[in-house]
């Protein structure tokens, strides 16, 4: 009777279904709320610094959900993300100085140009996993590196581009970029979120999880693996765009493997594969090295024994916080009863059961 | 000609660090799944340590060896209990375990800035740098040293998992965990062997580059990158394979760096890496006929 009680009682706890589309439903309202919050949040900041931090925490922020859909939600690790980060940005910028386009026209065709390497990068490199994806990745992102710097006279050797800005996209534009950005951040964000909570999204987690059984319910395996590193490049591009015409000067270094597993860090403590996990991440790895700035050159190290803590403590990130405590908190209350006397257990379980 | 053959030599010599560093990657591969993202990291652990054994506390080579040897079993154990453990223990996913090593290989790299500043150091060689003449080639003793403690390391290595029963065992881990639990190998005690060869081997690879390229806090990362395009190359299976990956791979860098551009010799390395993963699938399912003992490590 008592087992039986228990076996009930944990099945109750755990099914936890109908619970989560609920607490789905009251989030959307938060996600709104703050929607509309980070879109009137320039306007409050004063110094120039904090734009131009926001700024970059609205760029990360589009590089680590677009990461986010190809590594958290779809499993395909990148260790080369910055490489699509920089196609972006010396697209637009070698389209712009060298070529006198148009931002019009330069933006949209780095922004295809990033996608379209994601692509071709993804054809042959789609039939790894795991340990040996993430090398070829690394790879990857090392030779155009490499590129960049030893481009010559197109993107400029170790010197970079200068982009004139203002003659470019006016100065009307440039003094209202940071919301420009924002906007473009919050459209891609909710465009992912709804992406990834409709069937498309299951299929992304259930090819993840299990590639194999996947396939054999009829998903497209191999083309949702290419649509979603073909997203995440292309809102890479785009971050590099903006970065471009924020730093008003690009140089390899910015771009180089030290960003890709910057973005990856954000993805991981923010949380794979949860809808927030990208904006968490990039919020919380561009602020707090600004609130360690007391540290000086503990800083970095500090940084790193963060990202190992939150793998080895929390394995599904800040998002998953909320739901680590409960789970903790439960266990500690389960505990608690489990060392009481059993009438107090097969009451906990007549709770469960009314 | 001349010059061929010297690039060549210099070649063998940084092809040869490659060559264990793909060592070290191979043996916890083998042993527990996990591609150590942090090994380059741990070569420089290596070098650093040597830099402030020979230069600050003024010891001897002789002296040094041993101490070396006794950082890599120390970070050995706190890599392995510290990182892989808990995660191992979790069933973590295989992505979580790649970001775990590369966040060990940030606190390293930044462990090692804060201890000697975040430059490159000399470090003396272990005999002096007057050049040996072999007919019309110059050789520096270093090169030849290098050469020979790599490929006697892996010799011994080998020796090791071929003729040792501890190394049997832990090959048996490697093709079959349970299987080898079942017929009484002590599993997590090899695993702890494991890491401590893979680590001091690639920690005295360190020691053995640090004269010829210096010693600094970001000496690893491209090198370990370099020598898992080594490890891939040899089929990551093979003791010796990946030694000799990693010697054409150092041969193919110093050609490049001379007579096409210095610029893009690493880039060469990193080709080799992404085209060797990209056709590995195919070569190790179509191509080759199965072979008996083609799993197993030999």
């Amino acid at each position: 009777m008592n087992a039986i009680n228990e076996l009930f009682s944990r099945h109750v706890s755990r099914g936890s279904a109908p619970l989560g589309s609920l607490k789905g439903r009251r989030l959307i309202w938060v996600e709104i709320l703050l929607s509309i919050a980070v879109v009137v949040l320039p306007g409050l900041l004063t110094s120039a610094y904090q734009v131009r931090m926001l700024e970059n925490i609205a760029i990360f922020a589009l590089l680590a959900i677009g990461l986010n859909l190809a590594f958290g939600f779809t499993g395909q690790i990148s260790l080369g993300h910055a490489a699509f980060y920089a196609v972006g940005a010396y697209g637009s910028a070698i389209l712009e100085t060298r070529f006198g386009l148009p931002a019009i026209i330069a933006w949209p065709a780095a922004v295809f140009l990033g996608m379209l390497l994601a692509l071709l990068i993804s054809l042959p490199v789609m039939r790894l996993s795991g340990h040996y994806l993430a090398m070829a990745t690394l790879a990857f992102g090392l030779i155009i590196e490499k590129l960049l710097s030893q481009g010559g006279a197109v993107t400029g050797g170790h010197d970079g581009i200068i982009i004139p800005v203002s003659r470019v996209m006016g100065q009307a534009l440039q003094d209202r970029f940071v919301y420009v950005i924002i906007i473009v951040a919050l459209i891609a964000y909710w465009l992912l979120r709804n992406l990834t909570e409709s069937s498309v999204g299951r299929s992304l987690r259930a090819l993840r999880d299990d590639p194999d059984g996947a396939a054999s319910l009829g998903i497209p395996v191999a083309r949702y693996r290419t649509l979603a590193v073909v997203v995440a490049g292309g809102l890479a591009a785009l971050a590099g765009v903006f970065y471009a015409h924020v730093a008003q000067v690009i140089t390899p270094e910015v771009f180089a493997v030290h960003t890709s597993i910057q973005i990856l860090m954000m993805v991981v403590i923010g949380g794979m594969g949860h809808r927030l996990g990208g904006v968490l991440g990039a919020i919380v790895v561009l602020i707090i090295p600004e609130l360690l700035y007391g540290l000086d050159e503990y800083r970095n190290i500090a940084f790193g024994a963060l990202v190992l803590a939150v793998l080895v403590f929390l394995p599904r990130g800040i998002a998953g916080l909320p739901e680590a405590i409960g789970s903790l908190y439960r266990k500690l209350s389960s505990r608690r009863v489990h060392g009481s006397d059993t009438a107090a257990k097969s009451m906990t379980g007549a709770n469960h059961e009314a | 000609m001349e010059t061929a053959l010297q690039l060549l030599l210099a070649g063998a010599a940084t092809g040869s660090i490659y060559g264990l560093i793909a060592l070290g990657f191979l043996v916890i591969h083998h042993a527990t799944g996990v591609v150590n993202f942090a090994q380059g990291q741990m070569l420089m652990v290596g070098g650093v340590s040597s830099y402030i054994f020979l230069n600050h506390l003024g010891i001897s080579y002789i002296a040094a060896v041993p101490m070396i040897v006794f950082v890599g079993i120390v970070l050995s154990f706190a890599f392995n209990h510290v990182l892989v453990k808990p995660l191992v223990r979790r069933n973590a996913p295989i992505y979580s375990v790649v970001v775990g090593t590369i966040a060990v290989g940030l606190l390293l790299e930044e462990g090692a800035a804060l201890i000697v500043g975040d430059q490159m150091h000399g470090v003396p060689p272990i005999l002096p740098n007057t050049p040996i003449q072999i007919g019309s080639l110059t050789v520096l003793p270093q090169t030849v040293i290098t050469v020979l403690v790599a490929w006697a390391i892996v010799g011994l290595i080998w020796v090791f998992f071929n003729r040792t029963i501890t190394g049997v065992s832990l090959r048996a881990v490697g093709i079959n965990r349970t299987g080898a639990a079942v017929s009484g190998i002590s599993v997590p005690r090899l695993v702890a062997i494991a890491f401590a060869i893979s680590i001091v081997v690639t920690v005295i690879a360190g020691m053995l580059i640090a004269p010829t390229l210096g010693a600094g806090p970001r000496l690893g990362f491209d090198i370990g990158v370099k020598a898992f395009a080594a490890a891939i190359l040899g089929g990551f299976n093979s003791v010796y394979r990946g030694m000799i990956a990693g010697v054409f791979i150092g041969i193919l860098e110093t050609f490049t760096a001379y007579y096409v551009s210095s610029a893009f010799a690493p880039t060469i390395a990193y080709a080799v890496l992404l085209l060797a993963l990209v056709l590995q699938p195919l070569r190790s399912s179509t191509l080759r006929m199965p072979r008996r003992r083609r799993k197993q490590l030999a």
